[in-house]
């Protein structure tokens, strides 16, 4: 379980100046001079723990949504591996669904091909699909 | 600009960083010790600017911070190199030497026009 990014940055730093009080007590302070002193040395603790944990919370959302990314990828990774294993499995069914979209798209296609040469024919000429009408569509139907 | 116990400067803090944990993990207090002795005291770490430093590395997915144990059985963070630290350390190491090298040979030239 993560800990809150504030409170994180705060055991850091108190970890920190325990050591350095340690260090001064170790060469002769009293606890609270050592206190004290380490306090002074570290300078502005506010500061230093706003900067961290701001930066400490952006890591975090970035990593959630890195995190996200990958779990979508993996979702959708899965769903098409079940995809191709039910179609390698039930290959007459894939067979017939295939065949079926090609028959479609080719009907679909021929009927755009017949009805686009009625509604919008192309001249005879080369490069004819270059030549427009001038006038606007509205005097052509007429 | 250059007293006794200077400041580490800022770009120079994060090589440091990187150098330290290219021996293996450490926490924060373990590497402003490490720069101060193996500067002979010469660098005095800022402590208000290495953890801003540290969490800056962190965003730029140089460094990664796990909770550990201690020698002390204290729980602190320590800090690691990534791969994409080790490989920014390779190349900020470099430029380092080559920016250095120059700089001093241009101070103790001796040759001027």
């Amino acid at each position: 379980m993560k800990k809150d990014p504030d409170q994180e940055v705060d055991k850091e730093l108190q970890f920190h100046l325990e050591q350095r009080s340690r260090d001064y007590i170790a060469a002769g302070m009293t606890p609270d001079a050592a206190r004290e002193a380490a306090a002074q040395r570290f300078g502005d603790t506010e500061r230093v723990r706003e900067v961290c944990t701001s930066a400490l919370a952006a890591v975090r959302a970035a990593d959630e949504r890195r995190r996200f990314r990958w779990l979508l990828l993996d979702a959708f990774s899965l769903d098409a591996c079940v995809a191709v294993r039910m179609m390698v499995k039930s290959w007459g069914l894939t067979a017939v669904a295939g065949s079926a979209i090609a028959v479609a798209i080719a009907i679909g296609a021929s009927f755009f091909e017949v009805v686009g040469g009625f509604l919008d024919p192309v001249v005879p000429l080369p490069q004819g699909d270059r030549i427009v009408s001038p006038l606007p569509s509205r005097c052509w139907r007429r | 600009m250059f007293s006794k116990r200077d400041a580490v400067l800022q770009g120079t803090l994060e090589l440091l960083v990187l150098k330290r944990l290219s021996r293996g993990p450490m926490h924060g207090y373990g590497i402003a010790s490490w720069i101060e002795t193996a500067t002979e005291d010469a660098l005095r770490v800022e402590e208000g600017s290495l953890y801003p430093a540290l969490y800056r590395m962190v965003q730029k997915r140089w460094i990664k911070g796990e909770w550990r144990i201690t020698e002390n059985n204290r729980r602190a963070k320590f800090y690691r190199l990534t791969k994409a630290g080790e490989r920014e350390f390779e190349a900020q190491a470099s430029g380092w030497l080559r920016l250095s090298k120059a700089v001093s040979r241009a101070v103790t030239s001796t040759d001027l026009p």
